[in-house]
C-alpha cells in the first residue's frame, strides 16, 4: 500500500553502476594486493624496532667508563737472578784404589789412617768388595791406634766386626 | 559455532582476500556491490554525485578494514552498509559546513534545484534517525518488504513492526520538516 513517504523514501533510480564499480575495483584492488606486503613490512618494522630497542637498552645499561689511566712503559735496569741457582762444581770422583794410593803416599799417620778408612768404605759401598775393604780397614786400625777401636755410628758392619776382633785380640794378648 | 554455510563461505572469502587474493575480492565485491550501491543512493536521497563519492569511499574503507569483519555477526553487504552509513554522515556534515561558510547573498539565485534540495533534506533527515527507525524504513521503502515479511524476519509481531514503522515515519517527517 502506497503512502505519502513513497515518493521521498522509495528506491532511487540506479545510475551508471558499471563505471563506478570498475573505479572501485581498481582502487580497492591495489589495497588488497598490497595488504600482504604491508603486513610483512609492518612485522619487519616491528622486529627492527625491537632489535633497536634492545640495542639502546643494552647501551644504556652499560657501565659508564671511568677516567682512562694511561700506563707508560719505562725501561728500568734490573739485575735478574740467574735462571738456575749456582750449583757447586761437582766434586771429582775418587775411586777406592786412588784413595788407597793417596793413603800410602800420605805424609803423616793420621791422614793415612783417615784415607785408609775412606778407601775401605768405598770398596765396601761402591763395589761390595769386602776383602779389599777389610784390608784397608786393618791398615786404618794399625795407624789410628787404640782410640779408633771405639765403635761409632758411621762405622760399617765390616769395620765394627774388625774393631771387635781387634779388641778381643788385644784382650787375649793382655791376659 | 555456526552451521550457516554462508558464514563459512564468507570466512573463506575473507581469508583469501586478506592473503592478497584479488580475484576473490573482485568476486566478493561484485556480489555485494549492487545492494550497497542501492542503499547508498537511498540514504543519499538520490543525490548522484554524493552517492558516487560515498560508494567509492565506502569500499575503500571496507578494503582497508576487512580484518575487522566477522562473518558470524553480519553478512558482508550489511557490514559494508554500516560503513556507508558512517561515510554518509561525514559527507553530510562536510556539506553543511561548506554551505555555512559559503552562504549566498540574499538576492542571489539559489544554485541548487528544487529536486537536489529535496534529496539533500531526505539524506539529512535519514542521517538523523535512530538505527532502528532507519532500519525499518529501509526494509519497508528500499527493500519493499511488507510488514508481515519484516515481522517474520525480525522475529517480532506484525503489530510491533507496524507500531515501529509509524514511529519511524513520524521521526522522519519531523527530521525532514526541521531540515526544511
Amino acid at each position: 500500500m502506497a503512502d505519502d513517504l513513497d515518493a521521498l523514501l522509495g528506491p532511487k533510480p540506479a545510475g551508471d553502476d558499471a563505471a563506478v564499480r570498475e573505479a572501485v575495483l581498481r582502487r580497492t584492488g591495489r589495497v588488497i594486493r598490497r595488504r600482504p606486503w604491508v603486513r610483512r613490512a609492518r612485522l619487519l618494522t616491528a622486529a627492527a624496532g625491537l632489535v633497536a630497542a634492545g640495542g639502546v637498552a643494552g647501551w644504556l645499561a652499560k657501565d659508564v667508563p671511568g677516567p682512562v689511566t694511561e700506563y707508560v712503559v719505562l725501561p728500568v735496569g734490573v739485575a735478574l737472578p740467574s735462571s738456575e741457582p749456582a750449583q757447586p762444581a761437582p766434586a771429582e770422583y775418587v775411586t777406592a784404589e786412588q784413595t788407597e794410593l793417596q793413603a800410602e803416599q800420605a805424609a803423616d799417620r793420621a791422614t793415612a789412617a783417615a784415607l785408609y778408612r775412606e778407601a775401605g768404605d768405598r770398596y765396601l759401598a761402591d763395589r761390595n768388595d769386602s776383602p779389599q775393604a777389610a784390608r784397608c780397614y786393618r791398615l786404618f786400625l794399625m795407624r789410628a791406634g787404640p782410640d779408633a777401636l771405639t765403635v761409632t755410628a758411621d762405622d760399617s758392619w765390616l769395620l765394627i766386626a774388625l774393631k771387635q776382633d781387634q779388641k778381643e785380640a788385644s784382650r787375649e794378648k793382655g791376659l | 559455532m555456526t552451521d550457516d554455510p554462508e558464514v563459512w563461505r564468507e570466512r573463506a572469502l575473507r581469508g583469501a582476500v586478506l592473503a592478497g587474493d584479488a580475484a576473490a575480492w573482485s568476486r566478493w565485491l561484485g556480489e555485494a556491490f549492487a545492494p550497497v550501491a542501492d542503499y547508498v543512493r537511498w540514504r543519499c536521497g538520490g543525490l548522484a554525485d554524493l552517492a558516487d563519492d560515498v560508494v567509492q569511499e565506502t569500499w575503500l574503507v571496507a578494503a582497508r578494514r576487512l580484518g575487522s569483519f566477522d562473518p558470524a555477526r553480519a553478512r558482508f553487504a550489511v557490514w559494508v552498509c554500516g560503513i556507508a552509513a558512517n561515510v554518509i554522515r561525514n559527507h553530510l556534515r562536510a556539506r553543511t559546513r561548506h554551505r555555512r561558510r559559503n552562504r549566498p547573498l540574499a538576492d542571489a539565485p539559489e544554485p541548487a534545484t528544487a529536486d537536489a534540495d529535496r534529496s539533500e533534506r531526505v539524506a539529512v533527515a535519514l542521517a538523523r534517525l535512530s538505527d532502528r527507525h532507519e532500519r525499518v524504513l529501509r526494509a519497508k521503502y528500499l527493500d519493499q518488504r511488507s510488514v508481515a515479511e519484516i515481522a517474520a524476519e525480525w522475529g517480532e509481531t506484525e503489530k510491533a513492526v507496524e507500531s515501529l514503522l509509524t514511529r519511524a515515519r513520524q521521526a522522519f517527517r519531523e527530521a525532514y520538516g526541521g531540515e526544511a
